[in-house]
């Protein structure tokens, strides 16, 4: 290919690229914690005895398992704006990341749970923990631990899926991306920086992730 | 999990050395580049011109109901190749695969309503102008504070990524919130749905739409005007040479005037100095 790469063009655009990587570590960040936070009520709640509880979830986690989180993304910024109720680009952006990345990680927290040994909790209600207890010092500690492989893998397909929000105008990674690409027409050398930014901030989180998973080996 | 940083890192380095490829060794890449370059001889031996048009951008270029591909720049290139004689396949393009699609030549040539800027002259290579375009903001009818183009600083206004509305709209009004989209389509429905007070795009769809559209006004006249031209990759010089000559001829004849009025309903802008 006689294709020259000339990076010097795109140089003066770094900072751009930059401010892009903040803001999409900064979505997939706010979508993991509250994704995670949602996912956790899942679980309980479709572990729990409880029907209309079981049902609700079950009804939410496939809705947002079996839809493209472009088309949620669309709908909470489109779709929402036709009946006249405004969210920002950021916000629309954040909440479908937040409910669709709720609904992966209620999974994976569903399975964490089922496969704590059930000895653990009816020993704990032997002892006469109250269910509250039960789960905050007995289930949830053990299904963490297992579920921390899985979560990490969530993490990183988040942080990656977060460039859906470009469509929606939120000025991430993709975004300035794009943008540069069109002032300067370098497109290759524009694609390879982001490809590099990419990688290493997956590889920072997979990094950190099996550290922490061996600082529980005992 | 350090192995694997390097392999990707690895992967990203030989990447980028296979697509520099022979540029290391500018001499005898020249060389080689003469032939591969020469899209003129290529189009002339297989009888087969591909131009790369945008399929989402009426009038210029857009797909029509049965599929087919329509527009000004669409008839253009019909008329490159009856002047090539030879046959054309028009391929739809997106703005993050223009360079890529003439570098790895799936096409020969954009004509894509692409304004020939300083800054991607460096990357491409861009022929005479076949015509002009201006911007103007599209506002609702009863907005009251935006009177001129001036008035778009800090507010949001819809563009779409990396055309000339996005380009010359932060050149002209700095100040201005602009909100990027992927699409034309999208941009609009964002102004549609109220999550932009403005939507700038070139005077021509603007006045089509705020004709068919009384809810909606433009504001004022054009505030910018660019030119557009073909595009073709670097050292096409042969290449290059033949389409302005293609549209030296085809304005001078009236040619390309008579296109242009088809589609836009109205006399091009005068292309001459100003």
């Amino acid at each position: 290919m006689a294709y020259r790469l000339v990076f010097s063009q795109i140089l003066p655009y770094l900072s751009q690229f930059l401010e892009g990587l903040k803001l999409s570590v900064y979505i997939a960040c706010v979508g993991m914690a509250v994704g995670t936070l949602i996912g956790i009520i899942c679980a309980i709640a479709s572990t729990s005895e409880v029907k209309l509880a079981k049902k609700i979830v079950n009804i939410y986690i496939e809705v947002f398992r079996n839809t493209p989180l472009l088309i949620q993304m669309y709908l909470f910024f489109f779709g929402l704006g036709q009946f006249n109720i405004q969210i920002s680009p950021m916000s629309s952006a954040i909440l479908a990341l937040v409910l669709n990345n709720g609904a992966y990680t209620g999974v994976i927290f569903e399975t964490g749970l089922k496969a704590v040994d059930t000895g653990q909790k009816e020993a704990a209600n032997a002892l006469g923990m109250t269910a509250f207890q039960t789960y905050w010092h007995i289930i949830i500690p053990q299904a963490f631990r297992i579920v921390i492989p899985p979560l990490t893998n969530q993490f990183i397909s988040l942080f990656l899926f977060s460039s859906v929000a470009s469509t929606v105008s939120v000025p991430e990674l993709l975004s300035q991306t794009l943008h540069v690409d069109s002032i300067t027409m370098r497109t290759f050398e524009a694609f390879i920086i982001t490809t590099g930014l990419y990688l290493i901030v997956t590889t920072i989180i997979s990094v950190v992730s099996s550290l922490y998973e061996k600082s529980f080996k005992y | 999990m350090k192995k694997s940083l390097l392999l990707g890192l690895s992967i990203v380095l030989v990447l980028s050395i296979l697509l520099t490829g022979c540029g290391q060794q500018p001499g005898a890449a020249q060389q080689s580049n003469a032939a591969v370059n020469d899209t003129l001889q290529r189009v002339m031996e297989t009888k087969k011109l591909k131009v790369g048009v945008l399929p989402d951008y009426a009038p210029w270029g857009s797909r029509n109901a049965q599929g087919n591909f329509e527009g000004y720049d669409v008839d253009l290139a019909m008329l490159l190749g009856e002047a090539l004689q030879v046959e054309v396949e028009v391929v739809p393009i997106e703005a993050p695969n223009r360079v890529p699609a003439l570098v790895s030549n799936k096409v020969d040539v954009i004509i894509a309503c692409l304004t020939p800027t300083d800054e991607r002259a460096k990357s491409v290579t861009f022929t005479i102008p076949y015509a002009a375009a201006g911007l103007v903001p599209m506002v609702n009818a009863d907005n009251t504070t935006i009177n001129t183009y001036k008035d778009l600083a800090g507010k949001k206004v819809a563009v779409v990524r990396g055309g000339t509305p996005d380009l010359f709209t932060a050149a002209a009004v700095p100040e201005a919130e602009l909100i990027r989209f992927d699409t034309i389509a999208d941009a609009y429905t964002a102004f549609k749905t109220g999550k932009a007070e403005a939507f700038v795009e070139e005077d021509t769809f603007v006045f089509i739409e705020v004709k068919n559209n009384p809810q909606y006004k433009s504001v004022g006249e054009p505030f910018s005007t660019e030119l557009i031209s073909f595009a073709v990759k670097k050292n096409d010089i042969e290449w290059l040479n033949y389409l302005n000559n293609f549209l030296t001829n085809l304005r001078f004849t009236g040619k390309n005037a008579e296109v242009y009025e088809k589609w836009f309903g109205h006399a091009p802008k005068d292309l001459t100095l100003r």
